[in-house]
């Protein structure tokens, strides 16, 4: 028999794997060359998230950063209290188009509750400190690797093409290149995506493993469906804002901006230096924009900056007024 | 789908093709007219052009319809095409204005102007060449630009003396309605509107070629220069007017205090 607050936490499970498809701004590059246009990318962005979540979800391994902080993660409480507080950060962000990084609003949650119940924030490199240094070093990185790069490949381009014929057959080049690069990216992400929004409920239907392959694959299922809804609902904005009003791209800049971020959360991942995967791309956006001369649209830019400061803050405020009404709910 | 995912590159073929067949037909157009005038002799080849540029535009409309996703390179190249519909469009003017009014004029000035639209022949076949460069070479695209604008150039200059002065040094008259005032406006607006073209390939070339950073610096300087001097005679203005006001108050209190 399924309890009512499990009920609850898959409720909170669909919501967050919607909250992070809302803003998932992994196709914003495609959109920026126009080689998918919004609906397009967000109908192409869902279906590859629904075959991420089914095909490339595993078994989930640490969901929630339980080293910064002394909180009791395993309490049903604080988890939808956090699951909560990112849902609605991560929409809030999305509804003005802006990308945040989940990692910062989970965080935001963690830290607002641990400060609001008294528990001991773990502030040392293996903690906070790891957490703080990601939000250092994925835009220097981003910015840096992306603008180096996107100067390579000018150099390349400089010296082979010498037409129009030629730029127009660069252009196709780099955005079949784009757009595989995106598809391998999407799927990547949305398998690791759903993997954070359903941890909570997976063990509860791999406890019968007699029951049928569907049965098996329904948590994340569910959260394939929640995070292509969410892509298709509120996610284009995001993809309109990242690919149009941030700087001007073009196929050759839009792959080095994917590829780029690609390549360093990748390489982050396997050397252990803390990255964040939204930051990097943004910056990157910002990088290879600066690299090819072209002109930055700083408002957009501040509005993006200004939420990325703001959303640790909100998150988690919502973390600790959600954390509190439930446990007078509870109480009572 | 997959057109679009290979970003129409079967389409920009296309496009490339067609486009460089468009920019043919003026030269083509203006050589048939030359060869009618000069000959007396009614030519098809006037009416195949027509038919023909006809035909092409139709396509690459399709062409661009078909391939439309509205990057920075498809608006180039659809202004592009519409600069040289516009030449097109001039060179058929000029055909009514010579079948009506060539009779009319006297041998010496028919034959002038007869002249002129082989050398507006030999213009519309480096507008031709320009634009193939610029699939080609962007910087040989630049040196067919550049004799372009001096040939139209020339060929202008020679249209304003054939236009206004005797050849005597009379007093020169002017009248809208003199067949050579005609005739001569519109060879005028086809030169134009091929120099449009060619300008329309520098810019294409300023900003998709990777080679050509430079000309865009230079554009940029002369955009700020531009707005420097336009500020800085915003600012003298003010002073002006500020001075004025000056003046205008301070016999104002003279006036109050007699």
């Amino acid at each position: 028999m399924v309890s009512a607050i499990f009920m609850v936490i898959i409720v909170v499970s669909i919501l967050l794997a919607f909250a992070i498809g809302a803003n998932d701004e992994t196709f914003a590059s495609v959109v920026g060359v126009k080689r998918l246009s919004v609906r397009m990318a967000v109908i192409v962005g869902a279906i590859i998230a629904l075959l991420g979540g089914v095909f490339l979800s595993k078994n989930v391994g640490e969901t929630l950063r339980d080293d910064i902080s002394e909180l009791d993660m395993t309490s049903n409480l604080v988890l939808i209290s956090i699951y909560v507080a990112m849902a609605i950060s991560l929409v809030l962000a999305s509804v003005f188009g802006l990308p945040i990084s989940s990692t910062e609003a989970m965080v935001g949650s963690i830290l607002g509750i641990s400060i609001a119940t008294g528990s001991k924030i773990n502030w040392n490199w293996g903690g906070m400190g790891h957490v703080l240094a990601t939000w250092f070093i994925s835009p220097v990185l981003g910015f840096t690797i992306s603008f180096t790069v996107m100067k390579l490949v000018n150099a390349i381009l400089r010296r082979s093409v010498k037409s129009f014929r030629g730029t127009e057959k660069a252009n196709t080049i780099f955005g079949v290149l784009l757009l595989a690069m995106v598809f391998m990216t999407g799927l990547s992400r949305a398998g690791n995506d759903i993997n954070n929004a359903i941890a909570p409920i997976v063990w509860f239907f791999e406890q019968n493993p007699d029951r049928s392959w569907f049965y098996q694959k329904l948590p994340f299922i569910l959260g394939g469906l929640g995070l292509g809804a969410g892509l298709i609902i509120i996610g284009w904005r995001v993809l309109k804002t990242l690919g149009n009003e941030v700087v001007e791209l073009t196929p050759e800049s839009a792959f080095v901006t994917e590829g780029v971020a690609a390549f360093i959360v990748f390489i982050a991942v396997y050397l252990g230096i803390p990255v964040s995967g939204t930051l990097t791309l943004v910056s990157s956006f910002v990088g290879a924009g600066v690299g090819m001369k072209k002109q930055i649209n700083f408002s957009t830019l501040r509005m993006i900056l200004l939420f990325v400061f703001l959303t640790p803050l909100i998150s988690g405020l919502c973390a600790v007024g959600c954390y509190f009404a439930l446990r007078g709910v509870v109480l009572t | 789908m997959f057109d679009r995912l290979l970003g129409f590159r079967k389409i920009q073929k296309d496009m490339e093709y067609k486009l460089i067949q468009l920019s043919f037909i003026p030269s083509k157009y203006f050589e048939a007219l030359y060869v009618q005038c000069g000959t007396e002799i009614p030519c098809h080849t006037l009416d195949i052009c027509e038919v023909e540029e006809k035909h092409i535009r139709g396509e690459l409309l399709k062409l661009m319809k078909e391939g439309q996703v509205d990057t920075k390179i498809e608006l180039e190249k659809f202004q592009l095409f519409e600069r040289i519909n516009i030449v097109s469009i001039k060179s058929k003017e000029i055909r009514l204005l010579m079948d009506e009014y060539l009779e009319k004029m006297n041998k010496k000035d028919s034959q002038r102007l007869i002249q002129i639209l082989k050398e507006i022949s030999i213009a519309g076949k480096l507008m031709h060449y320009s634009m193939k460069a610029l699939y080609d070479n962007y910087e040989l695209a630049l040196e067919n630009i550049e004799e372009l604008n001096d040939t139209c150039n020339r060929i202008i200059d020679g249209l304003f003396k054939f236009k206004y002065c005797e050849e005597e040094g009379e007093e020169c008259e002017y009248k809208f309605d003199d067949p050579e005032v005609l005739i001569g406006n519109a060879l005028r607006a086809v030169l134009h509107d091929m120099m449009l073209v060619g300008d329309k390939i520098i810019h294409i070339v300023k900003e998709f070629s990777y080679h050509h950073d430079h000309l865009k610096i230079d554009d940029k300087k002369e955009a700020n220069d531009e707005e420097k001097a336009d500020t800085s005679k915003d600012k003298r203005k003010q002073k002006r007017i500020e001075k004025l006001n000056k003046k205008n108050k301070k016999q104002e209190s003279k006036v109050n205090t007699d």
